[in-house]
């Protein structure tokens, strides 16, 4: 055996065997994901980001964000996600068919970011965060995205900004000067008041409630016979 | 080579050490956007497997394959022309990384133009040892070479399938994470694995004992490994946007993985029996039980987050980093120093200052077990706190942070044990140790004088 034994393409075969079956399989099975159509309102899902928003993505992949933040949602019987109010649902592969790459992200040392976009409307909150996460949370561990922004002297003789782009925040913290956000800055709170993954379609809903739902159907449809 | 590639292991190293330390203060060396956590993360771990795992991992191989087929050596400089571009590679990506060109796709960050550099150098290197072994070979079926042959092909084909399948590729998606899991696990576990193993395997057995296939128990681990070793990327999906079978086949092989860790652990103790009282290496046995310990603690842990109970705890935590780290820090670092320190040609009457020796090993044992008991209990802690939603966000950081506190001790560790093992290096070369810098070209040489030797 030792001698006859054709290691090479031994070796090769179950090297193959598991590219088969975790990389080409879920290819033939994910890989022809198409957004849906909501039936009632029309929009098809996911929708399709503005390109300041996918600047703003490319902005969160160069930054890193993604090593600190997930993007993903388990179901209620998996863990405390939806609890927590990071989304409504478990998220399913159709949700990220528009990111490239994607960036689900491993650990969460930070806050599921899945659906930041539904849980903070504020444009300025966010801002806020990125120049100095330590103004919202005391302590905060998330690292200040400084260089995103401008730091300026605000103009002569008003105590308080007047430009509409400047950050509010304590002006105790450094009198005198204004913070403005630059582009990049702004494109990364687009992106991130774009991540939502909220709709409702056929595969996002437990097994479960799709067997009650069918049998519920089932019955009707049992009444309409006779 | 294997200079540069220690260098890569100290700086890489020291950047994780600061990466961890930045978890629990983000203001620690905040001078600049190129070293916040997102991108010195990413960078550290990419220098520390490109840098020093890869390389030292095909030099072994390449010198097993040498030494065992008696092959003439091949030119160097076509050798060393393509370790130079991968290394220049690797530079450029590095600092591409901290840059912000990271490709976002962890473990696979290299920006595209540096990791084209890797891929074509690799490939060349691999085809150049083989084909001038293939020349030079005259018994073709020792199966421990063709363990090699396999570390040497298998490293250049997980890394290009994994760099088309997320990278280059237009995968749109999920299933850029998938291809991703797929090249993590067989670095990790099933290169890493046979590499690491086989190096622990002949440093106890020590040099013409049995080879791989004459053991059943081995021929067993090895193809079982192999196998599931792969499947079981699915497992670190977890949780994820996934189907349910995926989660369902990697748990299975997560658990099936076990046996080859069953099956070493057997083969280890016969072989630890026979070789008691041969006096080689000091400590070397301790050494190499928790380093293989470690490997084995790695696919425990992995098996264990299959359960759903522990898994819906552990998922998105550090726990994960715990297996990976365990993997690498604790298991394949070591193992490989220790190769360096086995092929490293002493001349006669010179030997390696064993104490000092011992001792880096010893810091860098601590040192890895300190940085997976961190991760693991703070992942838990962390994922017992996620999961409580009454838990508020900054409570949920402030316990986690105090056991990233350990792992940050244990980097620190890794790092003295590392520095403390670079001086040891170097003070051999100070006692005039000539050739240091190639000393796989140095044992090739010696290789080769042997072979003409013997012929003559
Ligand atoms: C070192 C890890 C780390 C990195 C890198 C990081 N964050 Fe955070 N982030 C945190 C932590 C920890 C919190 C929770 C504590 C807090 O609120 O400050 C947080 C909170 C947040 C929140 C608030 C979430 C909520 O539910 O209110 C947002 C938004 C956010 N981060 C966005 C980002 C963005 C965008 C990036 C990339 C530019 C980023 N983070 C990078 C650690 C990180």
């Amino acid at each position: 055996m030792t001698s006859r034994f054709p290691f090479l393409p031994c070796f090769a075969l179950a090297v193959a065997a598991s590219w088969v079956v975790v990389v080409v399989w879920p290819h033939l099975q994910l890989g022809g994901l198409e957004p849906v159509t909501i039936e009632e309102t029309g929009a098809v899902y996911p929708p399709i980001r503005s390109g300041e928003a996918l600047v703003g993505a490319e902005i969160y992949r160069s930054l890193g964000c993604q090593y600190c933040h997930t993007r993903q949602v388990r179901p209620g019987t998996m863990g405390g996600d939806i609890a927590r109010g990071w989304g409504k649902r478990r998220t399913v592969a159709r949700d990220y068919i528009r990111d490239q790459p994607v960036m689900l992200g491993s650990v969460r040392f930070g806050p599921d970011l899945a659906n930041l976009g539904c849980r903070e409307t504020n444009a300025a909150a966010l801002l806020l965060r990125l120049y100095k996460p330590s103004a919202i949370v005391p302590l905060s561990t998330m690292p200040s995205y400084g260089q995103l922004f401008d730091v300026r002297p605000a103009p002569r003789g008003s105590s308080d900004s007047h430009n509409p782009l400047a950050l509010r925040m304590d002006s105790s913290a450094n009198p005198g000067f204004e913070v403005i956000p630059r582009a990049e800055a702004r494109a990364l709170v687009v992106y991130l008041l774009s991540l939502k993954a909220d709709e409702l379609f056929l595969e996002v809903y437990p097994r479960e409630d799709l067997q009650k739902l069918n049998s519920v159907i089932g019955m009707d449809k049992a009444r309409a016979l006779p | 080579m294997l200079a540069v590639a220690a260098w890569w292991l100290v700086v890489s190293v020291f950047m994780l050490a600061v990466a961890s330390v930045k978890l629990n203060a983000p203001g620690f060396l905040d001078a600049s956007c190129f070293l916040s956590y997102g991108r010195l993360q990413p960078a550290a771990l990419n220098a520390l497997v490109l840098g020093f795992c890869v390389p030292t991992g095909y030099t072994v191989a390449a010198w097993g394959l040498f030494v065992g087929t008696g092959a003439r050596l091949p030119r160097k400089d076509v050798m060393l022309a393509t370790w130079a571009v991968w290394n220049v590679g690797l530079l450029i990506g590095t600092i591409g990384i901290l840059r912000g060109d990271g490709t976002g796709i962890e473990w696979l960050e290299l920006p595209g133009y540096a990791s084209r550099m890797l891929i074509v150098s690799i490939m060349i290197f691999t085809v150049w040892v083989l084909r001038s072994v293939w020349r030079g070979c005259n018994d073709r079926n020792d199966v421990r070479l063709w363990c090699c042959v396999g570390v040497l092909l298998l490293f250049p084909w997980i890394y290009g399938a994994g760099l088309l399948g997320s990278v280059y590729g237009s995968v749109r998606g999920v299933l850029s994470a998938i291809t991703q899991a797929w090249f993590v696990q067989m670095l990790l576990v099933v290169w890493g694995g046979v590499l690491g193993l086989g190096v622990l395997r002949s440093c106890s057995a020590g040099a013409g004992a049995q080879t791989l296939a004459s053991d059943r128990v081995e021929r067993f681990a090895f193809w079982t490994l192999v196998l599931f070793g792969g499947v079981g990327a699915f497992q670190r999906l977890q949780g994820g946007p996934f189907p349910a079978w995926m989660i369902a086949v990697g748990n299975a092989s997560a658990a099936l993985c076990l046996l080859p860790i069953f099956a070493v652990l057997a083969s280890f103790r016969s072989t630890f029996g026979e070789q008691r009282g041969l006096g080689k290496f000091v400590g070397s046995r301790a050494f190499l039980a928790s380093a293989f310990g470690f490997y084995a603690l790695a696919l425990v842990l992995a098996a264990m987050s299959c359960f759903p109970s522990i898994g819906r705890v552990v998922q998105f935590t550090t726990y994960r980093q715990a297996i990976d780290m365990s993997l690498l820090a604790g298991f394949l670092v070591p193992s490989l120093l220790l190769a360096v320190h086995e092929i490293m040609p002493l001349h006669a009457g010179q030997r390696w200052p064993e104490h000092g020796m011992q001792r880096a090993l010893l810091l860098m044992l601590a040192g890895g077990a300190l940085i997976v008991a961190g991760l693991a209990i703070g992942g838990v802690v962390q994922g017992v706190a996620w999961n409580d939603p009454m838990v508020p966000v900054a409570d949920v950081v402030r316990r986690t942070g105090k056991w990233l506190g350990v792992t940050t001790a244990g980097w620190v560790l890794v790092f003295c044990g590392i520095v403390w093992f670079a001086i040891n290096v170097c003070m051999l070369i100070a006692r005039g140790f000539p050739l240091v810098l190639w000393p796989e070209a140095r044992a090739w040489f010696q290789a080769d004088i042997a072979g003409k030797e013997a012929d003559a």
